[in-house]
């Protein structure tokens, strides 16, 4: 398996400094979250449709959070299910996968959609929405990985699909982990309580921090920026370029992550 | 992919489907008791309750508004009870849990539940019981709640019910 290294630039570093360096601005909750949701449902790399159908928009300290109070909401490891080849932090949880075609009936999914393993929606995605329906399996997305990706198509309105996580963290803003939770029916869990019950000054910090840094960042950076270089990269090593700007399948067929190639990787200018 | 921009700002549901888990105690030597559940008068449940433990579970819309939880409690007549070697053998039945969206809702049931009980000729008490959970006599238990049910849970918490 790959290692994998989260792009960062020059841009994305300064607006880091410019955050730190420049009298920060005040804006409430509700302007800072508007911005993010604009700012999420902007993107013209992927094709994500179905945002009428989310209903509820909280703001989250990103995709971690959002697992996290996924699983508070189901009350516990037991009452959910993955897929295997997931995001490893479930692994540190101790569960495991349920392949496709055994998925248990009326048990929520959450799952990693893009999926870095193969750089693009899971290949048996469209299997996966079939069991689901067929089983009444709630699916909760993880799309942490988003922001680095184009030609993402999902149809939010699927019946099944009941909430999405999105994060700016991957565009180098680890450092101020927030993101949007699009759900069709809140449930109480971590994401309620940090908007309905701490209603006032609730992570005003992290939230104005990451709005002033999506004011400056466009929704589709990345590809826009390194689309070429990328494609450049490809055919130059004979890679095969993938839906991730920062993956390709290698000349031996397996993914790999060529942040440091493409001249993206932290210590990169 | 080149998809235009559409931003589609969808507005607040204003209903939910909302799961309710009742686990419900019962002993008896002669018949069990009867209960039925209804929320708004739409009756959900209704038949006796096994010994022990008897789960029941059922999902319901619910519009964005206040609404009442009833349980009524009936099958127990004079008849239910009996003396055995000198102790009382009857008919019994409790709420063990609630459980709304995933939340046990135990001291909310305690501080904000009423059990409205139905005396017979030979008996009297208060007309209203706070936080009752076992009834001793027929009557019906009521929980006024709001939907969307994680803001009732919220202002609950907070003290603003």
């Amino acid at each position: 398996m790959t290692n994998w290294i989260i792009p960062t630039d020059g841009f994305l570093e300064n607006t880091k400094l410019y955050w730190y360096n420049q009298s920060q601005e005040y804006k409430d909750v509700g302007t800072n979250k508007a911005v993010l949701n604009e700012w999420f449902q902007s993107t013209k790399r992927n094709s994500i449709s179905g945002w009428d159908r989310m209903g509820c928009v909280d703001l989250t300290m990103g995709c971690t959070h959002f697992i996290e109070s996924f699983i508070i909401g189901q009350n516990g490891l037991d009452n959910f299910q993955i897929l295997p080849d997931e995001y490893a932090y479930y692994g540190f949880l101790g569960k495991w996968g349920n392949s496709v075609g055994k998925l248990e009936p009326n048990k929520p999914l959450i799952v990693t959609l893009p999926n870095y393993n193969w750089a693009d929606l899971r290949p048996d995605w469209e299997e996966v929405l079939r069991e689901c329906e067929q089983k009444n399996i709630q699916i909760h997305i993880d799309a942490a990985w988003l922001t680095l990706s184009k030609d993402i198509a999902l149809d939010l309105a699927h019946p099944c699909i009941q909430s999405i996580g999105m994060g700016i963290s991957k565009y180098s803003l680890q450092w101020n982990r927030v993101g949007i939770r699009y759900s069709k029916q809140r449930k109480m869990d971590s994401i309620t309580v940090f908007n309905k019950f701490y209603i006032h000054n609730c992570n005003d910090n992290l939230y104005n921090c990451a709005r002033f840094c999506v004011e400056r960042i466009p929704r589709d950076y990345m590809w826009d920026t390194y689309e070429q270089h990328n494609t450049d990269m490809c055919k130059k090593n004979n890679w095969h370029q993938t839906n991730l700007i920062h993956g390709v399948w290698g000349e031996s067929n397996e993914m790999r992550c060529i942040t440091r190639e493409l001249g993206l990787g932290p210590h990169s200018k | 992919m080149g998809a235009e921009k559409v931003l589609q700002y969808s507005k607040e549901p204003t209903s939910e489907l909302i799961k309710f888990q009742f686990v419900f105690s019962s002993t008896y030597w002669n018949t069990p008791p009867h209960i039925e559940i209804a929320i708004d008068n739409n009756v959900y449940h209704s038949g006796h309750l096994r010994h022990y433990k008897t789960p029941i579970v059922f999902t319901v819309p619910l519009t964005f508004a206040d609404h009442t939880l009833q349980i009524k409690r009936t099958g127990k007549t004079v008849e239910e009870s009996k003396q055995v070697a000198g102790k009382w053998e009857t008919q019994s039945c409790a709420i063990e849990s609630i459980t709304i969206d995933g939340i046990n809702l135990r001291n909310i049931l305690w501080s904000r539940s009423t059990f409205v009980p139905v005396y017979d000729s030979t008996q009297s008490g208060d007309a209203v019981v706070n936080g009752e959970l076992i009834f001793g006599y027929n009557g019906t238990f009521n929980l006024d709640f709001t939907s969307p049910f994680y803001q009732y849970v919220v202002d609950c918490v907070r003290g603003a019910r």
